[in-house]
C-alpha cells in the first residue's frame, strides 16, 4: 500500500492536532502557528520515517516538543507527596460536566497547568491509549496516570467553581514546590 | 486491589471505550463490575469524561488552517537532488572513514559515562533548585515503590544501611529511552549523598561487577558498580571518604 500523501496526512491530523495545540498555547494564533510548523518539519523531515503507521505519533510528539522548545520556562514536574492522604474515591461530578458549555469547558482546561493540561488533552481528544499519551510526551506511563488523576480533579475544582459563579477561571497555583528540590 | 487504586487505572480508560480490552485494566473494570460502589464511581466518571471530551473534540478549527497548511508544505518539501545527494554521500563517507579510528578509542569510554554524566547533571539542576522532584517521601521504600510503579527502576534491594538513611525524594529520566532512576538521601552527618540505577542492558559499558570504581568529576565524588541487573552510581558532594564509609557498609563485598 502506498504511503500517504501530504495532503492525506494533513485531512487525517491536523484538526485534532490543532485542538491539542490550542490547548498548549491557549491562543487560536499560536495553536495555528504550532501545527503549521509541525507540518512544515514533517514536510522537511518527514521523510525520515521509516514507518507509517507511526506519523500520528510523530505529528503529536513534535507539536509538544515545538511547544516545549518555544514556551516552558523550565522544567517541572508534577511533585507527588506520597505520604498525603486522599480520598478512598475522588468525587462525581457528572451533573457539572453536563451543565457548562464547550467554551467553559475548554477554558477550564486551559486554566490547568501545562504538565497535566498535555496529557488531559490528549486522552480527551481520544486518539491514543495512555502508553501513547506517555510516548508523545516522553514520561512514564504511570505518570501519564498520575497526571490524568490529578488533572481531572482540578478540571472538577474549576468547573465547580464556574458552575456556582463564586468566582472566575483564574490559573490555579499548583502545590508548593517548596522541598521539591534540594 | 483496593476501589482507590481500580479508580486510579480506570481513570486512564478513555470513555470511548477503546480501551476495554487492554490487559492493564482488565481487573480494575471485573471490580469494578462486582462493586456496586466502585461501578457507581466508574459510570459517573465515564459520563464527567464523556461531556468533556465532546467538547474538547468541537473546538473549531479556523477555516482557513487547511490551506495555510498545504500551502506551507507544497514550499517546504524537500526537492530530490541527485546529484547533491551523491556529494553529501561521498563527503560522508571520507568523513566517516578519516574519524572512525579516533572515535573508537574514545567511545568506549565517552559512553561508559553518558548515562552518569546526564544523571549529575540532573542532580546539579536538584541541587541548584532548577529541577524538583518527582515525588518525595522521608520513607525510601515508597520512593522505591513509585519508581516501579511508573516504569523506572527502584526494585534492586538496598542493604539495610542505606534504607536507615532518611530519603528525601526521586526522579526518573530517561538515557537513549531507558528509565534512570534517582533517589536522594541526606547522610546522617548531613551530607546528601544520591543513588542513580539503570538496567545495565541499556548501557554499552555498564561497571564492572565487583568492588565500586571512585572517581572524581566536574566536582562530585562518584562510585559506579553493578549489582545485578543494575548499573549503580552513588554520588556526593561530600568528601569521598564518605562514599568508602557508605559503601563499605552497603555492598556485600
Amino acid at each position: 500500500m502506498a504511503a500517504p500523501d501530504f495532503e492525506q496526512i494533513v485531512d487525517a491530523h491536523y484538526a485534532p492536532l490543532y485542538r491539542f495545540a490550542l490547548s498548549l498555547a491557549r491562543s487560536e494564533p499560536a495553536a495555528a502557528d504550532l501545527t503549521q510548523q509541525t507540518f512544515y518539519l514533517w514536510a522537511s523531515r518527514g521523510h525520515q520515517l521509516r514507518d507509517a503507521a507511526k506519523v500520528k505519533s510523530w505529528l503529536f510528539t513534535t507539536l509538544y516538543r515545538e511547544f516545549l522548545g518555544l514556551h516552558r520556562r523550565e522544567s517541572r514536574f508534577p511533585q507527588v507527596e506520597l505520604d498525603g492522604e486522599t480520598a478512598e474515591l475522588p468525587a462525581e461530578t457528572v451533573s457539572i460536566a453536563d451543565s457548562i458549555d464547550g467554551a467553559a469547558a475548554v477554558a477550564a482546561l486551559q486554566n490547568i497547568d501545562e504538565v497535566y493540561r498535555a496529557p488531559l488533552t490528549l486522552f480527551y481528544l481520544e486518539e491514543f491509549s495512555y502508553r501513547e499519551i506517555a510516548d508523545v510526551l516522553g514520561v512514564p506511563a504511570g505518570t501519564v496516570m498520575s497526571r490524568l488523576s490529578r488533572g481531572k480533579a482540578l478540571l472538577r475544582k474549576l468547573l465547580i467553581q464556574e458552575n456556582d459563579g463564586a468566582r472566575k477561571i483564574i490559573p490555579i497555583d499548583l502545590p508548593s514546590a517548596e522541598g521539591g528540590s534540594l | 486491589m483496593t476501589n482507590k487504586e481500580a479508580s486510579f487505572l480506570l481513570g486512564a480508560c478513555r470513555p470511548s471505550g477503546a480501551d476495554a480490552t487492554d490487559p492493564e485494566f482488565a481487573q480494575a473494570l471485573a471490580q469494578a463490575a462486582s462493586d456496586p460502589a466502585l461501578k457507581t464511581w466508574m459510570d459517573g466518571q465515564r459520563q464527567f469524561d464523556s461531556a468533556i471530551a465532546a467538547r474538547v473534540q468541537s473546538i473549531t478549527i479556523p477555516a482557513d488552517l487547511r490551506s495555510r497548511i498545504l500551502t506551507g508544505g507544497r514550499v517546504s518539501t524537500p526537492a530530490p537532488s541527485t546529484f547533491a545527494r551523491r556529494v553529501w554521500a561521498i563527503a560522508a563517507m571520507v568523513t566517516l572513514f578519516a574519524g572512525l579510528g579516533a572515535w573508537s578509542l574514545i567511545q568506549s569510554r565517552r559512553a561508559s559515562h553518558e548515562w552518569e554524566d546526564q544523571a549529575l547533571a540532573v542532580l546539579s539542576q536538584l541541587v541548584s533548585g532548577g529541577a524538583k522532584f518527582d515525588a518525595t517521601s522521608p520513607d525510601v521504600t515508597k520512593l522505591q515503590l513509585w519508581l516501579g510503579a511508573n516504569g523506572a527502576p527502584g526494585q534492586p534491594p538496598l542493604p539495610i544501611s542505606i534504607q536507615h538513611l532518611a530519603s528525601l525524594g526521586c526522579k526518573t529520566i530517561t538515557y537513549h529511552g531507558h528509565p534512570i532512576s534517582i533517589i536522594c538521601f541526606q547522610g546522617q552527618g548531613g551530607e546528601l549523598v544520591h543513588l542513580a540505577m539503570t538496567a545495565r542492558s541499556s548501557l554499552q559499558h555498564p561497571p564492572p561487577q565487583g568492588p565500586p570504581v571512585y572517581e572524581t568529576r566536574d566536582g562530585w565524588n562518584l562510585a559506579t558498580w553493578s549489582q545485578g541487573d543494575m548499573a549503580m552510581m552513588l554520588a556526593t558532594r561530600a568528601p569521598e571518604s564518605q562514599l568508602h564509609d557508605l559503601l563499605g557498609i552497603l555492598l556485600p563485598f
